[in-house]
């Protein structure tokens, strides 16, 4: 994980809750606005992974850099501004999919195999094996299809996923076996 | 890991587990993303973002309003209270002077009445008018169990015990209060006799309930013994008329006050000898000429 912002975004972070403190939100608007255009694409991108609907994206996205920009004097340097930003993001989205009452599927309420799949279960390099995935990852709840992202596509650590989705590691390693025994089911079923 | 027998299987699991190749989940992923279409940051988004923040208010946490107020509270609450203080250390102070006099046992010259000189004096004076009306006039004591006693004209009887007020005080507490209150002091346009020693002395007072001059007047006159020579007192909403005589100086006391119209309140107060009485012929002309020029002024609106 990007464990502390660098030295030069940390100072600029620094700059810009001075001008807020001193109540200058003109020049700390103009500061920030460095930020937002080089993580813009990052945050469009990650919101894009739970919802397709671009006036949504667009939405989100902006309320996802005006919160962080209120809670910058809260930002602790703890972790990147990066990583920081997009735990507002995921949380903005999963609470926008929750009140349009998105269907989300509850991984328990689904049959789930009693036996974990093996390591090689999803190292088959099948091509059928491969579409099927596809497939059902399309029909996992959004949060769900977030961890498989982070964990497999972006290959974030479990820390870095856990302070993204406001969870903890151990109980995101539990949830992650639990969808690859969802995901064996739903193959093997068809 | 020495903890792993507290945890359950999967959680055993998890915690041995390697970073999972999985390579179909990745690959499906890697396909996935490839077909999403790009998501393009419109070009106004910057600007958007940038005018919501400048239009958002200036946030001030709540808590800072309630410190301020309560702040604000405290010194109001601070200023009223020094207020109250300093308005009832001078009733306090100014009343207290006659209420010491009270209850100071002080050795002072008795003047012990003999019921037959008293009707003697009392007799003499039958024919005489006195200058001011009394409506009350203390006579001694006429119980024949009681003691006989003779008019002492002595300065001093160290074994007796009497209370004693001077009226004196009375007019030295008036003139500290009207020093307090920047109270007027009026020339009259009549001059007393010059051939009596008459002391005259007319204040214009603030009629302000908080320091409520009328009260004050009433409370000091009831400091003193009612069964003292000449007491009379007589109060309304209105008018106060008090007067009393000080055989110890020999002079008589008189103070009047008015509520008038224009919010002021007029305190007379004299002191003659005895023999001379108190006239207040100047004060009543002053007063009458003062409220019919208050009438004038309000029939003239």
């Amino acid at each position: 994980m990007e464990h502390t912002t660098d030295i030069d975004e940390q100072s600029l972070i620094n700059r810009i809750n001075a001008y807020i403190r001193s109540g200058d939100r003109r020049a700390a608007a103009a500061e920030y606005a460095v930020l937002v255009k080089r993580y813009s694409p990052q945050v469009f991108g990650f919101i894009s992974k739970m919802t397709d609907n671009q006036d949504d994206i667009k939405d989100l996205a902006q309320n996802t850099f005006i919160k962080a920009f209120n809670n910058l004097p809260k930002f602790e340097g703890r972790a990147s501004f990066h990583t920081w930003v997009c735990r507002i993001a995921y949380n903005a989205t999963i609470n926008h999919l929750k009140s349009r009452k998105s269907i989300f599927v509850n991984i328990d309420d689904t049959d789930i195999p009693d036996d974990d799949p093996n390591d090689d279960d999803f190292s088959t390099g099948s091509e059928e094996r491969i579409e099927q995935l596809e497939a059902a990852i399309d029909l996992l709840p959004p949060d769900d299809q977030m961890l498989l992202h982070l964990y497999y596509y972006d290959d974030k650590p479990f820390k870095e996923i856990a302070f993204i989705m406001d969870s903890d590691g151990n109980t995101l390693r539990v949830r992650l076996l639990r969808i690859r025994r969802k995901l064996q089911g739903m193959i093997t079923a068809k | 890991m020495t903890f792993c027998c507290l945890l359950g299987k999967d959680q055993q699991k998890t915690l041995t587990m390697k970073k999972q190749n999985d390579t179909d989940i990745r690959e499906a992923l890697r396909r996935k993303e490839a077909k999403r279409q790009p998501v393009e940051v419109p070009d106004d988004f910057l600007e958007s973002v940038m005018n919501e923040i400048e239009s958002q208010p200036k946030s001030i946490k709540l808590w800072r309003y309630v410190a301020v107020a309560a702040g604000i509270a405290l010194l109001i609450g601070i200023g009223a209270v020094i207020a109250l203080q300093e308005q009832s250390t001078t009733t306090i102070a100014d009343v207290a002077d006659i209420s010491t006099l009270t209850s100071a046992r002080q050795a002072q010259p008795i003047v012990a009445i003999d019921t037959d000189t008293q009707k003697a004096e009392l007799s003499k004076s039958e024919n005489s008018k006195p200058p001011v009306k009394k409506s009350k006039q203390t006579p001694p004591p006429t119980n024949e169990d009681q003691p006989q006693e003779t008019i002492i004209a002595e300065q001093s009887m160290p074994n007796s015990e009497i209370h004693y007020i001077a009226p004196s005080k009375m007019d030295e507490a008036i003139a500290r209060m009207a020093d307090h209150q920047h109270a007027e002091k009026q020339v009259f346009e009549c001059e007393p006799d010059s051939a009596k020693d008459v002391k005259e002395l007319l204040y214009v007072f603030e009629d302000n309930e908080d320091f409520d001059l009328m009260g004050k007047l009433i409370l000091s006159a009831c400091h003193f013994d009612e069964n003292t020579s000449g007491y009379f007192l007589n109060y309304s909403q209105q008018k106060f008329f008090f007067c009393i005589n000080d055989e110890l100086s020999g002079r008589t006391y008189t103070w009047i006050a008015d509520r008038m119209s224009d919010g002021k309140m007029l305190l007379f107060c004299a002191n003659a000898p005895q023999e001379d009485g108190i006239t207040s012929d100047c004060y009543i002309s002053y007063f009458n000429k003062t409220s019919s020029k208050n009438m004038n002024t309000y029939t003239n609106l």
